[in-house]
């Protein structure tokens, strides 16, 4: 069943989206050649919890982080450690917090020191495909109209997009119905309707869009070790424009 | 361990003479204390100081003040009482009285303790 929020699961799911933003905001400043991910996890933790949040990755089907740290040709899940960062690499770190009950989601890939064209160009594209998807995200629309968007977007501009994770509904547990996928025809699945909140999620690869997970049962990497980039939002559909939830 | 006594955080007194008082915690002075703010009678200008053991902690944190004590944006009265209205109604509790106490029944429920005010 997809739920319909309130204005006031709104507005703690905005509370939740805020910390979600300011920890993103908060790593794009600490990443930088030399930090461990470790570092990372530790420094998110710490806003996450300063702000009366929790991190709702934590524990999570048993994730032991409070971030997923993925570096490169890892896709999504990857787990802070102590692997060093290094100029050159991208990161992509997915966040959630949840307050009073209440589910933000959100994820961003950053440059770490001077990267090469090809990585940037991928960042911009995945960054560009997610607001494409949301630009889809209104009422009367399709759920499927969002997923074709961000593949259409994606496919135009030569890279692929990663079909075994998708987006998902969020509220009051970190997944909830329906799947958002990021490809597929448009014009299919549920009729979207203002008050319903999906987390989407562009994954984005360099290369072949086949991912394999690593012997640590979490970390998904590119099968071609290509590079992978990964942006979400938490966004609410209304009556009008789409509320982006996971912005400062 | 993780630390509960966080800004913005909703709490109730346990001990002293405003027992079953609701407050949001503004800000921690020091490893044992906090400094309360309900918008009323206990404002961002005049907080009440209290020892964390002689408060019950809430499963709520009111975002918006967390949000403004953490990037050192000023905290007003009217957001501390909207903050308060919005969590205790949240959690089912009765709604205190807003602004001057205007009769008996109001002023007990804000009491919360049912016991007359001192």
């Amino acid at each position: 069943m997809i739920t319909i929020k309130s204005q006031r699961e709104l507005r703690y799911m905005r509370d939740a989206g805020r910390v979600v933003a300011g920890v993103l905001g908060e790593l794009s400043r600490a990443i930088k050649p030399g930090v461990t991910t470790a570092e990372l996890d530790r420094l998110a933790e710490d806003f996450i919890l300063a702000r009366g949040a929790r991190p709702a990755f934590k524990g999570l089907y048993g994730f032991p982080a409070s971030i997923c740290t993925s570096v490169n040709e890892q896709v999504v899940h990857g787990i802070p450690g102590l692997r060093k960062l290094e100029s050159g690499d991208i990161i992509s770190i997915d966040v959630g917090a949840e307050i009073n009950g209440y589910y933000g989601d959100g994820a961003a890939t950053f440059p770490v020191g001077e990267v090469s064209p090809e990585a940037k160009k991928l960042m911009a594209v995945t960054e560009e495909a997610l607001y494409e998807g949301i630009r889809f995200a209104r009422q009367g629309n399709r759920l499927s109209d969002i997923s074709h968007a961000v593949q259409r977007y994606v496919e135009k501009h030569g890279f692929s997009v990663v079909r075994e994770y998708v987006g998902h509904g969020i509220g009051r547990s970190m997944h909830e119905e329906p799947q958002v996928p990021n490809f597929g025809k448009p014009g299919r699945g549920p009729r979207l309707k203002a008050g319903m909140t999906l987390a989407i999620e562009p994954m984005v690869n360099a290369g072949t869009h086949e991912v394999r997970t690593l012997g640590d049962n979490w970390t998904v990497v590119t099968r071609d070790s290509s590079l992978s980039a990964h942006f979400e939002h938490t966004v609410a559909i209304t009556d009008g424009e789409p509320e982006i939830l996971t912005r400062l | 361990m993780r630390d509960y006594f966080t800004p913005g955080r909703l709490v109730s007194s346990t001990a002293g003479r405003d027992y079953g008082k609701f407050y949001l915690i503004l800000d921690r002075v020091s490893e044992t204390r906090v400094r309360l703010v309900n918008g009323t009678d206990r404002r961002v200008n005049g907080p009440k100081l209290k020892n964390i053991k002689h408060l019950k902690v809430y499963p709520l944190v009111a975002g918006d003040i967390a949000h403004k004590v953490s990037t050192g944006q000023r905290v007003t009265d009217l957001d501390v009482r909207r903050a308060l209205k919005e969590l205790l109604e949240a959690y089912g509790q009765v709604m205190p009285a807003q602004g001057k106490p205007s009769g008996d029944e109001l002023e007990l429920s804000q009491d919360g303790s049912g016991k007359e005010v001192g």
